[in-house]
């Protein structure tokens, strides 16, 4: 993350100012992703569950 | 018409043994709402804002804590000249006066000292003889609500406060962790309850957009919202915070939870503390329940409130003792009746409480990891010793149905029909005597020489029986009509962020 007013090259080769987030802002950006990750958590646990039942199913076969 | 009967009893009770998995499917759903969370928040709708805010800490006998208190407030990453400190003394007896005349005198036009000559009325009553002098200045714009031993993180106020900025918003909460250093195995079965409790249902509640309850020790309100309920917080229960909370929302706004805005907060030591407190919660659960028995699943008269998630969410708690209590009762019955029938259920009902036990607790380290590496043991452990046991017989049946018969042969000891059938009944009865079992470690714990067998009372019935066994006798105190008496939960200030 460059400092305010920093240029930074995009990969079109346009060269456009940095604009850094206000700390309210990276601490919201933080927040937000924890906040996106859980979802993705949530789909690990779920599939973890998933593989037991699967291998109590195959166990009691 | 004796064969109808004995299929519609039968039927009667298989409903009845089912019924006892309406908490776990009801956690499983509310568990499975908080992923949504993760695109159906508040964070898109704050905004950098920073009201001039009265902080309100009621403090009674705190004289060892409150300093500290009131300095680690003003210490908070918010602007300086937009925050006051109002601590209401409930007429203390010991040097809370004084440490508070020096803090005022320390912080001139900061921190104030609001004294009422006659307390003991509890909480509420404090609250509101300090947010009348509050009130009545123009100065603040939101007031936080707090707890005399709670520890703020330097940016908790500030995450709180910009929902406000949303005029839809009448309150925020924070997540409380439980911050007892050392922690003993009560405060670490604390720890893991509260992220169940509040960073998981919380989350999911913000979903549904109906909050159950602002946390006592950090709720910050709008100064409108606050004045559109009366400027003052309920007196007429054990559940001020509840009422609060269902009031706000009543008035048509929004009450959210911030799960990133965290405090700290020091919770009962032992048994007979947390029975006191939980009892006082349960209670105040009970009245809550009663006062808005028109509300529940009535969507026509509250959007929200009125919800079906949220009234099943609201009653599994509630009912969870007569759910437990009805299931065991029905399984036994079936035993005598109807054999294979309650086998067949009994293994329907622990399969899926086995699946919400794994879900739940994987995914309640994962949503906080930090406070998992404390408490993984009794995160592990909360449903008890004996239930994951039973767990684990229903998910590897070869286990208790081969091996273990075996091994008993094999070691010389009885394995015959009679002891299948005693453990068979043992099984099914546990979901109620758990509770009994957790309450007996309560009554040991004050038995001098026998309280060091308390803990393990606890782990072998469970931490979440424990708190089956206190909503039970909430209902008691209730329908007995007991004095409504606002104990407070003795602290030691021994919390530290960890």
């Amino acid at each position: 993350m460059g400092q305010d007013g920093e240029d930074r090259q995009g990969r079109d080769g346009l060269t456009r100012p940095e604009v850094c987030p206000t700390p309210f802002e990276a601490e919201l950006r933080r927040d937000r992703r924890f906040e996106h990750r859980l979802l993705l958590k949530e789909a690990l646990v779920l599939l973890v569950i998933a593989l037991l039942v699967a291998a109590r199913v195959l166990l009691v076969r | 018409m004796t064969a109808l009967l004995a299929h519609g009893g039968l039927g009667l009770l298989t409903l009845i043994v089912m019924a006892g998995a309406i908490p776990l499917l009801a956690a499983f759903w509310q568990f499975a709402l908080i992923g949504a969370h993760g695109v159906r928040n508040h964070l898109g709708a704050v905004a950098d804002f920073t009201p001039r805010t009265a902080i309100v800490v009621p403090a009674w006998n705190e004289g060892a804590v409150v300093g500290a208190t009131v300095e680690r407030l003003l210490a908070m990453d918010y602007p300086r000249e937009a925050l006051r400190v109002y601590v209401v003394d409930d007429a203390s007896t010991d040097a809370t006066p004084q440490v508070l005349q020096a803090k005022q005198r320390e912080h001139p036009g900061c921190v104030f000292h609001v004294r009422r000559d006659r307390g003991g009325e509890g909480k509420a009553h404090t609250l509101n003889h300090g947010l009348r002098t509050i009130l009545a200045d123009d100065w603040c714009e939101a007031l936080l609500i707090i707890d005399a031993d709670v520890l703020f993180e330097d940016d908790t106020l500030r995450k709180l406060a910009r929902h406000l900025a949303d005029p839809h918003v009448g309150a925020v909460t924070a997540y409380i962790k439980e911050g007892s250093q050392p922690a003993n195995y009560l405060a670490r079965f604390i720890g893991f309850e509260y992220i169940t409790a509040q960073a998981a249902a919380r989350r999911a509640q913000n979903v549904l957009g109906a909050m159950a309850c602002l946390a006592g020790g950090a709720q910050l309100h709008s100064r409108t919202s606050l004045e559109a309920i009366g400027g003052r917080i309920d007196t007429t229960s054990l559940a001020e915070d509840t009422f609060t909370t269902f009031m706000t929302q009543r008035e048509g706004r929004r009450a959210v939870f911030d799960g990133n805005a965290v405090v700290w907060a020091e919770e009962p030591a032992d048994i007979v503390g947390l029975w006191k407190q939980r009892l006082r919660w349960a209670r105040g659960n009970v009245q809550v329940t009663k006062r808005y028995r028109w509300l529940w699943f009535r969507r026509d008269r509250d959007r929200y409130l009125g919800g079906f998630s949220f009234g099943v969410f609201w009653f599994a708690i509630f009912l969870m003792p007569v759910f437990m209590i009805g299931a065991s009762a029905s399984l036994v019955t079936l035993f005598f009746v109807d054999f294979p029938l309650s086998w067949m259920l009994f293994h329907v009902l622990w399969i899926t409480n086995a699946a919400t036990y794994l879900f739940v607790t994987l995914f309640s380290f994962a949503i906080d990891p930090q406070t998992a590496r404390r408490t993984w043991r009794e995160g592990l452990l909360f449903p008890g010793v004996v239930a994951l046991m039973i767990i684990v017989a229903t998910c590897v049946p070869p286990l208790f149905d081969r091996w273990v018969p075996d091994l008993l042969r094999a070691l010389g000891l009885p394995a015959g029909h009679a002891v299948a059938r005693a453990a068979t009944l043992f099984v099914y009865v546990w979901l109620s005597t758990s509770m009994l079992v957790a309450w007996a470690g309560k009554l040991l714990e004050t038995r001098g020489r026998w309280k060091m067998l308390s803990p393990l009372f606890v782990y072998l019935a469970g931490y979440g029986p424990l708190l089956c066994a206190i909503t039970l006798a909430s209902y008691v105190y209730e329908a007995r009509g007991a004095e409504m008496k606002w104990d407070k939960t003795e602290k030691t200030g021994k919390v530290a962020m960890a």
